[in-house]
């Protein structure tokens, strides 16, 4: 007889965020090696890898396209730290690369690991002491505890305040659609798809608010990512310096200089920034470094908060720049005009929208470099007053599970616009309600009738 | 004592649950005595005589299924019959059929005479005599001794039960019964904890003193639906139920009175079901409603009683009469036999294992109302497990415990076991989470393996079973694997005004669209022999095929939990790190399960984990101390 119970498969980034040259992507479960699987692209599938080897390989998302390249570790069970199979992917340092690879994976069929579910798993598995009663201690307490900031604990009281009362909400919606189920004998309001679908929608847009606040919340905990690209040589990584106020990155007048991305962070007004100097970005290099180097700033580019496009004003804009323009466009983005100390060659004709930020300087004078910290400050702040009483803290985990929430109730919304019956909506808004729960710790299967008895006249 | 008479199982109680389990032991060969206080009372409807309604309907289908008796009797002596929800989807349809009483009572009780091994006795039980911690009989008013191996007590409301007519109130299981008050007692001195509920009942009206002009007529679905799967036709004439409202004056005289009834005298404590509130409740608790459905139900087709639903009341007499005559069609109503409320003990039915054996007293089972629950159909369900279960104690083998994602009665059995029921407890559809599987057109597909198992379903019938369900798994592989043209299924297209095909596909994906179906398929030559009971689930099982393969992997899931057994008298003082709360409930509910012990309100994750491992070590201490 098998007693372990198989876990589901669960993934966090392992490294701490920060600077470093590699960060660490863990994923544990019974279905790890079959998720990594659909992740990774090597001459042989993880799942036929032996225990305890190590590939190289690329990471591929879903539209086959390349997100990073990366050393993955296959660890069999029993003999990993958790108990399971185990898998490890190495990726490139910073948050970026490692970000991408974990929501991959939890698009994949993973779920975002719970602070401390790791140790939890390898306690289940019967991999750590288990007869130090301390250990059981922090086990119980590692759903609350183990986030460890007492601020964030502070701030997580707002987040189940606002979810509890959305699963309220929700549940009033479940009622409603279950009073057209069981109690479809009762004279009472008739069944009314659109004003189900109206509710839902409504309840759609405050999850997307509150997932905003918590992308604030991120931002203020782990800092806004503000990446600096553009083509090479016009001078980033010397607006890079200027920000940091230190000479971090080398600077020259040999294009081509830098050839990864470097990171660093500063505080302008309050808001944490994590600066990222980005290889200069041009099309043809018959270098394979500077190629590979190219690639990430693209990449840099696609987990930004906020692009400063850089351009020198002393050149012409070629038909290169314009291109890559074309491609920052995408993202949300500022224009910034370097050089200004020189002559303009007075032929900047880039298709800027009329309310994209643009920012002239002197990297090297220091002329406007003010306005620049202004600029990202506001921009990063959305220009909201409140932006640091609105933030609220979630973690990663909590962010997936209000995704998960929000995913549920767009399919119900579409279920009950083709025209299903409701006991199909019905799941979708079970499961956002159970997502709901997720975030703030509670299941119950009575809520739905309960909320139906004190809502309606019920009974013969 | 004057007589000893000795069975195998002993049912005490002949009412809906008492019945199926009486009627269980003895077609399994075993000899069964039936104890009821009075022979005509043998599967008597004591509040509206229909069978069915959300959830309940399929319960029926479930216990035809296992090879009960409910569905039959009904479709026998139903008198009106529809398919409630059929403007929702097939997973929540759900038949609902008035029932002659009379005639339903004496189906009923000719069924338990006319079968072998069961005997029906007049007797009320006193005591239950319980040895060395298990039941060896029962004894009677009548100073009779009862021996038997397993008892089943199936009581309903008359454990001191107490009539409520306005100030009025008397002792009594049902109006004009007497009610059970030593068995209580009994009961209580063997160390089970009890509780007090209450229900209510209506007026019942003279048919001659109706002025139908003024109502509603709602009629039944023709051709009648069937309860069980082998009933070929329905042969009662169907008659019609009449539909008016209460009104302002109506409430007026209602809230007037409030300070005369029971409940709002505060001159009981017992708990109401809060989806089956008295007239007052309703009028009190929904003030701003104008009016309240009421529904004059027939009796039977001879009977010249008509039964108010709707109207369910606690009221003096003299204030039912007033009250009723507000309301249009009632203007000179004769209330024949007046509404009451009534309130009786209950044994928490925590007190049970899933196979519903009592865990103080080995080989006593307790199913129906004594649990808590409302219904005859919640009644019934029990009653066909507890009485296979007490079978399966005689020939020491494994209780039947059907499970949640398989049945309504898994989940109403694994509700009254886990959760604390503090009001009357009814089915509803939102309390099952695989609602999508549990349909009443496929109760056959569920459950008939376990009535067969259980020696209720015979050979042919289980056979017939298998048979259609190969034949459905075949249908619908098929249709993956046919491959259509444009040109061999456009013209059917265009008939059912569907869109052409612009390339090959697979016929599956041609049936799925919801103006083609499976009605579509036969048109374009395929599958033109399909029966029409196979054809309905084919077209279901395209239908749903997204939700119900989340579903199923969700039930994968909970089955993993369920599997995980947590043993008898384990000792959770042993276990270290386990919550307060989540401690005593255990304690106290003894879960049989990891995924059991997770549906205790007041357990949590953590004490779930905790409790893994100390599982887990015991089995390592136990492996290596061997
Ligand atoms: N006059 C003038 N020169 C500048 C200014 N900013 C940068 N430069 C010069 O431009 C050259 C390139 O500067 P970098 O900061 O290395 O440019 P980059 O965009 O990082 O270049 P790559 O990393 O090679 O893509 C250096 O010689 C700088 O001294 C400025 O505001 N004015
Ligand atoms: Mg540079």
């Amino acid at each position: 007889m098998k007693f372990e119970i198989e876990f589901d498969a669960i993934a966090a980034i392992s490294t701490s965020p920060g600077v470093g040259a590699i960060s660490i992507v863990r994923l544990s479960g019974a279905d790890a090696l079959k998720i990594a699987d659909r992740i990774f692209k090597a001459r042989i599938k993880p799942s036929s890898m032996k225990s305890h080897t190590i590939r190289f390989g690329s990471v591929i998302s879903d539209q086959e396209t390349i997100v990073d390249q990366v050393l993955l570790t296959v660890m069999r069970a029993p003999s990993t730290f958790t108990g399971e199979d185990t898998v490890e992917i190495n990726c490139h340092g910073g948050q970026v690369a490692a970000r991408l690879i974990l929501k991959n994976l939890i698009h994949n069929g993973a779920r975002a690991a719970e602070p401390g579910e790791f140790t939890k798993r390898a306690f289940l598995n019967g991999k750590l002491d288990l007869t130090q009663a301390e250990a059981i201690d922090d086990l119980i307490h590692a759903r609350t505890d183990s986030a460890g900031l007492l601020a964030v604990k502070q701030l997580a009281g707002h987040l189940s305040k606002y979810v509890h009362n959305l699963r309220q909400g929700l549940l009033e919606i479940a009622s409603r659609i279950e009073l057209a189920i069981d109690f479809s004998e009762e004279e009472l309001d008739p069944y009314n798809p659109e004003q189900i679908i109206s509710l839902l929608t409504e309840t759609k847009r405050a999850i997307q608010l509150i997932i905003g606040n918590i992308e604030r919340g991120r931002i203020i905990k782990e800092g806004a990512s503000v990446v600096i690209c553009g083509k090479e040589n016009v001078g980033k990584s010397s607006i890079f310096n200027a920000l940091l106020t230190k000479k971090r990155a080398i600077v020259s007048s040999i294009p081509g200089t830098t050839r990864d991305v470097i990171e660093d962070s500063v505080n302008i007004s309050g808001v944490p920034l994590r600066l990222f100097d980005a290889a200069g970005i041009r099309q043809n290099t018959d270098n394979e470094i500077e190629d590979e180097g190219i690639s990430r700033s693209r990449r840099a580019v696609q987990e930004a908060d906020l692009v400063l496009f850089v351009l020198d004003q002393s050149q012409n804009i070629d038909r290169e720049e314009r291109e890559l323009y074309q491609y920052v466009k995408g993202y949300p983005h500022m224009v910034v005009c370097n050089k200004i100390d020189l002559i303009s060659s007075g032929a900047h004709v880039l298709p800027i929208e009329p309310d994209v930020v643009f920012v002239s300087v002197s990297a090297l004078t220091g002329q406007g470099i003010d306005d620049l910290t202004q600029a990202i400050a506001q921009w990063i702040a959305r220009n909201d007053p409140h932006f640091f009483d609105r933030a609220i803290a979630g973690n990663f985990r909590q962010e997936t599970c209000l995704q998960q929430a929000l995913e549920s109730i767009r399919l119900s919304i579409c279920s009950l616009r083709e025209g299903n019956p409701p006991e199909l909506a019905a799941v979708d808004v079970q499961a956002a309600i159970r997502s709901l729960g997720e975030v703030i710790g509670v299941v119950s299967h009575e809520d739905v009738l309960n909320s139906i008895f004190e809502k309606f006249c019920i009974g013969k | 004592m004057t007589a000893t008479f000795e069975y195998e199982i002993l049912v005490v109680g002949g009412g809906h649950a008492g019945v199926e389990a009486a009627l269980v032991g003895a077609r399994r060969g075993h000899s069964v005595g039936l104890l009821t206080i009075r022979r005509e009372d043998v599967g008597a409807m004591s509040c509206n005589p229909a069978i069915g309604g959300s959830a309940k309907g399929q319960v029926v289908r479930e216990i035809d299924a296992l090879g009960g008796e409910m569905a039959q009797v009904i479709d026998a002596t139903g008198i009106q019959f529809r398919m409630l929800n059929l403007s929702k989807g097939p997973a929540v349809w759900a038949p609902r059929a008035q029932a002659d009483r009379e005639l339903y009572r004496q189906e009923t009780l000719r069924r338990v005479e006319s079968q072998p091994n069961l005997r029906l006795h007049e007797e009320l039980v006193e005591e239950l005599i319980v040895e060395n911690g298990q039941i060896v009989g029962v004894a009677t008013e009548s100073l009779a001794f009862f021996r038997s191996e397993t008892v089943i007590i199936a009581a309903g409301t008359f454990l001191r039960g107490l009539i409520h007519i306005g100030e009025e109130r008397f002792p009594g299981g049902r109006i004009g019964e007497r009610h059970a008050e030593k068995l209580s007692i009994s009961l209580q001195g063997l160390g089970f904890r009890h509780g007090r509920m209450k229900t209510g009942t209506p007026p019942r009206v003279r048919k001659g003193s109706i002025d139908f002009s003024q109502m509603e007529v709602q009629k039944g679905d023709v051709p009648p639906p069937r309860f069980s799967f082998s009933t070929v036709q329905i042969t009662q004439p169907q008659i019609c139920c009449y539909t008016s409202y209460t009104n302002e004056t109506t409430h007026r005289i209602l809230l007037d009175n409030l300070h005369r009834t029971a409940m709002y005298a505060g001159r009981t404590q017992a708990v109401g079901a809060r989806y089956c509130p008295s007239v007052e409740d309703k009028v009190v608790r929904f003030r701003d409603k104008p009016k309240h459905q009421i529904i004059l139900e027939p009796e039977g087709l001879d009977n010249d009683l008509m039964y108010v639903n709707g109207f369910s009341t606690s009221m003096p007499k003299e204030i039912q009469d007033r009250a009723i005559r507000t309301i249009p069609g009632y203007a000179n109503a004769e209330i024949i036999r007046y509404g009451y409320a009534i309130e009786y003990d209950f044994i928490p039915p925590i007190q049970l294992t899933p196979g519903l054996e009592t865990r103080v007293v080995k080989n006593l089972f307790l199913c129906g109302q004594i649990n808590g629950t409302s219904g005859y159909e919640e009644a019934a369900g029990q009653g066909i497990v507890a009485g296979i279960n007490a079978v399966q104690r005689l020939r020491g083998e494994d209780f039947f415990i059907p499970d949640r994602s398989e049945s309504y009665i898994g989940v109403m059995i694994d509700d009254l076991v886990t959760k604390n029921i503090d009001e009357p407890y009814r089915l509803f559809t939102s309390r099952a989470e695989y609602r999508l599987r549990l349909r009443q057109d496929n109760a056959d597909l569920r459950l008939t393996r376990y009535g067969h198992d259980y020696g209720l379903i015979n050979d042919e019938r289980y056979e017939a079973l298998q048979m259609k369900e190969a034949e459905i798994g075949r249908v619908r592989n098929q249709l993956d694997h046919i491959t259509v043209s444009p040109e061999s299924v456009n013209p059917v297209l265009s008939e059912l005004e569907s869109s052409h095909l612009r390339s090959k596909c697979a016929l599956s994906d041609v049936a799925r669209r919801p103006e083609v179906g499976m009605s579509g398929v036969k048109r374009m030559g395929y599958f033109c022999n399909l029966s029409e009971d196979v054809e309905f689930q084919v077209n279901l099982a395209l239908k749903y095929e997204g939700y119900i393969a989340r579903q199923d992997q969700e039930i994968g899931r909970y089955r993993q939990l369920e599997q995980k057994r947590i043993p008898d008298g384990f000792d959770y003082d042993q276990v270290k790190g386990l919550s307060t709360e989540g401690r005593m409930k255990m304690k106290a509910i003894q879960p049989a399960s990891i995924g059991q012990a997770g549906r205790i309100s007041g357990v949590t994750p953590a004490d779930i984990s905790v409790l893994l491992i100390s599982l887990k070590n015991r089995k390592r201490k136990m492996i290596r101390n061997n």
